[in-house]
């Protein structure tokens, strides 16, 4: 079975083009989950240019590691859509019928973030994997 | 299977999106505020053809967009 661990990262509601020139520190993950709206983790705690940005911590994700061929069989059994062919790349929608997302990184690996309120749901759905 | 393509995410299932209204557009000739609140809240136009419609991507980047349909072959037109 999977294994879902939860998550602690930040959370940042800014201007778009204060995300667009924020440095982020090396290692840490950044998730751009629309171009006003980014889930970072690894980072201490985050600052961008943006004074009104909204920056707060964000425990609300559960994620798993997966490798390239367990992608490979979730995108095969459980994704109705299609990848991103590019990498690095995010992949947002329905995994198993649970809102997810997939951090698709250059060596084909991935990381797999779920609503922590839903990852007992898709681990479940999910199953054994390869 | 109906497509959707959310401008964030890409093409998904229909089933990720939930469909917010009409999107509304009050006729030029009514320039009273009022009347023009009225409208825009409550007559519908049930249009047959392109609409704008609004619409929200619930299971991926959750932002609301606004999309044209054509409401007799559900085909998108723009978004």
């Amino acid at each position: 079975m999977l294994a879902c661990e939860p998550l602690i990262g930040w959370r940042i509601i800014a201007d778009p083009s204060a995300l667009d020139t924020a440095a982020w520190p090396a290692g840490s993950t950044v998730v751009r989950i629309s171009p006003d709206d980014v889930y970072v983790i690894g980072v201490a705690e985050p600052t961008v240019s943006d004074p009104h940005a909204i920056v707060t911590p964000e425990h609300g994700f559960n994620g798993a590691t997966l490798t390239a061929a367990q992608v490979a069989d979730i995108a095969m059994r459980h994704i109705e859509w299609q990848l991103p062919s590019s990498r690095p790349a995010l992949a947002q929608g329905q995994i198993a019928g649970v809102p997810s997302k997939l951090v698709l990184h250059a060596d084909g690996s991935a990381l797999l973030l779920v609503a922590t309120a839903a990852h007992h749901e898709l681990v479940a759905r999910i199953g054994a994997l390869a | 299977m109906l497509f959707v393509t959310c401008p964030n995410c890409g093409s998904r299932p229909f089933e990720e999106f939930r469909y917010g209204s009409v999107f509304p557009v009050t006729p030029e000739i009514i320039t009273d505020d009022d009347r023009r609140n009225v409208d825009y809240a409550w007559m519908q136009d049930n249009i047959e053809g392109p609409t704008l419609e609004r619409w929200f991507h619930e299971s991926g980047c959750r932002r609301w967009f606004t999309a044209k349909r054509d409401t007799r072959t559900d085909e998108w037109l723009d978004i």
